[in-house]
């Protein structure tokens, strides 16, 4: 592999060919057979899909370029430096360029960043073994890498030592962004298998090692250097599914007919944390029924009007029963009188 | 706990839901005293908004009281009164840095889905689909603040829970609305949408010197609530007909045209007319995302050079958009989400000072229990709803 540093600022250019022979010998054969062959029920729109599907597929195999893959940062083509998987992505990250580059200069940290990376051990000298992500199926790929520059705060780059399974180079390039920005990361990743880039490159989809992946690895690690933790919802609360809810109505109706207090709240078993009920336990506190108050456009908002004896509805009184875990006696109930006053906001 | 949770289109149920919990050392948790109905709630009633989930929890207007904060959270304080930010911000990225909190780099989770749709992710929201991170919403009784020192508006004692309520979204937002009109002293206003975004713009195109206010729409109480509590001139649409309101806007301001005009309506505009009809066939089929008539009838009506402000909300793609107007007349058009943590402290002292009172919006009251029944009406716009504040 005749790569070097220089090649690295190598942009794509003029050549855009990323489409191997074998590739376009196959797309040519199946473009052809959508234009031209016969199949029953072909009419109307499934026609003009087919025959659209055809044009765009003989394209592929004359031009040698295919711009799903090069969305994808794949390419399948037998041209030396192009083959492989080619993955440039910049991301400008609100830190000064010491904090980010001495969080991406450890190696160690790679695999926190990018998805595609199982794990990193920083062996002797400048030398480091990395593993990728195995697809399902598959045995994990690991290889020794060999930093080749280290430039602080300015630049990171390394390559596969010679012989490795998978040949491989990336480089990290760190600027200050303009104005009060932060810091530019600009990466480049290549990863090139011995032999037969189809598989490889279909595989490694299933592990995040596309632009696209890569993409949204740098915005999390974005994230991370930026606020201290990537943004999540996971554990947050959620309804129970429609069909959890049809078998609570059920289980409400059955209940309903049996005349007995069921023992918790009457429906399906609920996420983890809601409380189950005991009859006879201190009910504590009591909530304050608030009014249920004004219906319909009223000229002074300010008064409402209570809406006289209304009865609690059994829905209330069975919440009350069930138990109130969640007003904690240890939590400060919160009563008008003890909020604080405003602070600077 | 008790919670609004979105289970289709037009069903919207009240369910029991796990309480929130810390997720991140920068969360904090809320009792939920207070939660509104928004405007842009009944686009994913109306089965709108694409990338909802049955189950998902509701809400972006919330107030409460802290019960638990996070170990890195250290402006906040079990037992602090506060008001929630509906825009999620990080407080940490560019934009946050920038008073731009809407747009923050850092709170969506599923950013890759508004990137593929608009180019970039703006901010996560609370209750507002997963295409702006599926966070759980505040019409619950508990409410999880993600970076909850960037986000909370703290409140005096002295201020009621209804007065401070609408800070959440709605005041800000009718507001910007008329802060990014660019209103000078003199300027004629014309607002389509006498909703509470459109009244709190109306108001706040009076504070900023504007001569005259219009307020367009087709529901005669609002229309009574902007003349009243906003000193606008009503122009009822129905009756006037799209031609009707842009001869009378051309008339009442000499034959100029409102120097600004401001779309509090958005995407599920109505219009009886052909182009509503045709918008409206459009839309229900999915074949448009957004109706954009009054949008449409802001732009034919605003004077040349003038400005047309979007307060919102629009979602997706809009046809007929007469981007001929906008470059023959050199409009400018501005719009987005609130930024309303940079609002907040302003907007704060105004209700303290009694300058302006939100709670003139309100026109129901109810419990959390009754949402469903809320959500329907307040679609309807039938008794007379306005604004719907619910208590969990």
């Amino acid at each position: 592999m005749a790569s070097s540093t220089a090649s690295h600022y190598r942009t794509s250019g003029g050549d855009r060919r990323n489409v191997g022979t074998a590739d376009r010998v196959v797309s040519g054969l199946l473009g052809a057979w959508m234009i031209t062959g016969r199949r029953r029920r072909r009419q109307g729109f499934g026609k003009v899909v087919a025959v659209a599907s055809g044009v765009l597929l003989l394209r592929r195999a004359a031009t040698a370029h295919s711009a799903v893959y090069e969305r994808l940062g794949v390419s399948s083509a037998d041209l030396g430096e192009g083959a492989g998987i080619n993955i440039e992505q910049a991301v400008t990250i609100n830190r000064p360029i010491h904090e980010v580059y001495e969080f991406m200069h450890d190696l160690t940290n790679l695999p926190i960043i990018f998805t595609h990376i199982a794990e990193v051990t920083v062996g002797p000298g400048d030398l480091s073994h990395w593993t990728l992500k195995a697809a399902p199926g598959s045995r994990a790929v690991s290889w020794d890498v060999r930093v080749l520059n280290d430039v602080p705060n300015e630049y990171i780059s390394w390559m596969s030592v010679d012989g490795s399974s998978v040949q491989q180079s990336g480089s990290m390039h760190f600027t200050k962004a303009p104005a009060d920005r932060g810091t530019e990361v600009h990466v480049k990743l290549r990863y090139r298998p011995p032999g037969g880039a189809w598989g490889f490159g279909v595989a490694k989809l299933l592990n995040g090692l596309t632009a696209s992946g890569v993409g949204a690895d740098l915005r999390r690690l974005k994230q991370l250097l930026e606020t201290g933790s990537v943004a999540t919802t996971e554990g947050q609360p959620t309804g129970p599914s429609p069909a959890e809810l049809r078998d609570a109505e059920r289980e409400q109706r059955e209940a309903r007919q049996s005349k007995s207090v069921p023992a918790h709240r009457g429906g399906a078993p609920l996420p983890t944390k809601t409380p189950t009920a005991r009859l006879g336990e201190p009910m504590y506190p009591l909530k304050e029924p608030e009014p249920v108050v004004t219906r319909g456009f009223e000229l002074d908002p300010a008064a409402s009007r209570k809406i006289e004896g209304a009865p609690v509805p059994e829905v209330e009184l069975e919440r009350v029963l069930a138990g109130v875990e969640g007003v904690d006696a240890l939590r400060p109930v919160a009563v008008e009188d003890e909020y604080r006053s405003g602070d600077d906001l | 706990m008790r919670a609004v949770a979105w289970y289709g289109t037009e069903d919207v149920r009240v369910i029991d839901a796990p309480e929130p919990t810390i997720i991140q050392p920068t969360d904090a948790i809320i009792k939920v005293t207070k939660a509104a109905i928004c405007g842009s709630d009944l686009h994913m009633y109306d089965g709108y908004i694409p990338g909802m989930k049955p189950g998902d929890i509701l809400g972006h207007e919330a107030m409460g009281v802290v019960t638990e904060v996070g170990n890195d959270v250290r402006t906040l304080h079990v037992g602090d009164r506060i008001v929630v930010p509906f825009p999620i911000a990080c407080g940490r990225c560019w934009y946050c840095d920038n008073q731009m909190y809407s747009l923050c780099d850092n709170s969506n989770p599923n950013a890759q889905v508004p990137e593929a749709m608009y180019g970039a992710s703006p901010a996560g929201l609370y209750g507002y689909s997963h295409s702006f991170g599926g966070y759980a919403g505040g019409q619950a009784e508990y409410l999880r603040v993600p970076f909850a020192d960037s986000d909370h508006i703290k409140v005096p004692a002295s201020l009621t829970d209804e007065q401070v309520l609408f800070l959440s979204d709605i005041y800000p937002t009718g507001w910007m609305g008329a802060e990014l009109a660019g209103i000078k002293q003199g300027d004629n206003v014309a607002v389509w949408g006498a909703g509470p975004i459109g009244l709190f713009a109306m108001k706040a195109a009076k504070v900023m010197g504007a001569e005259q206010v219009f307020a367009i729409d087709h529901v005669p109480v609002r229309l009574m609530m902007a003349e009243r509590e906003c000193g606008a001139v009503p122009l009822h649409r129905t009756e006037l007909g799209m031609k009707g309101v842009q001869d009378a806007l051309k008339s009442l301001t000499g034959g100029r045209g409102p120097d600004a005009v401001i779309d509090a309506v958005g995407m599920e505009a109505t219009d009886p007319g052909l182009l509503g009809a045709y918008h409206k066939a459009k839309h229900t089929l999915r074949l448009e995302q957004d109706r954009p008539t009054a949008l449409h009838e802001a732009i034919m009506a605003c004077r040349k050079g003038g400005t047309v402000s979007v307060p919102g909300v629009y979602s997706g793609m809009i046809d007929k958009f007469p981007m001929g107007a906008v470059f023959g007349k050199g409009l400018t058009i501005r719009g987005g989400q609130t930024p309303v943590q940079h609002y907040a402290k302003e907007l704060l002292q105004k209700v303290e000072t009694g300058e302006l009172d939100p709670t003139f919006v309100i026109t129901h009251r109810m419990s959390l229990e009754e949402a469903p029944e809320a959500y329907r009406a307040f679609r309807d716009k039938s008794d007379g709803y306005v604004k719907v504040v619910l208590t969990p």
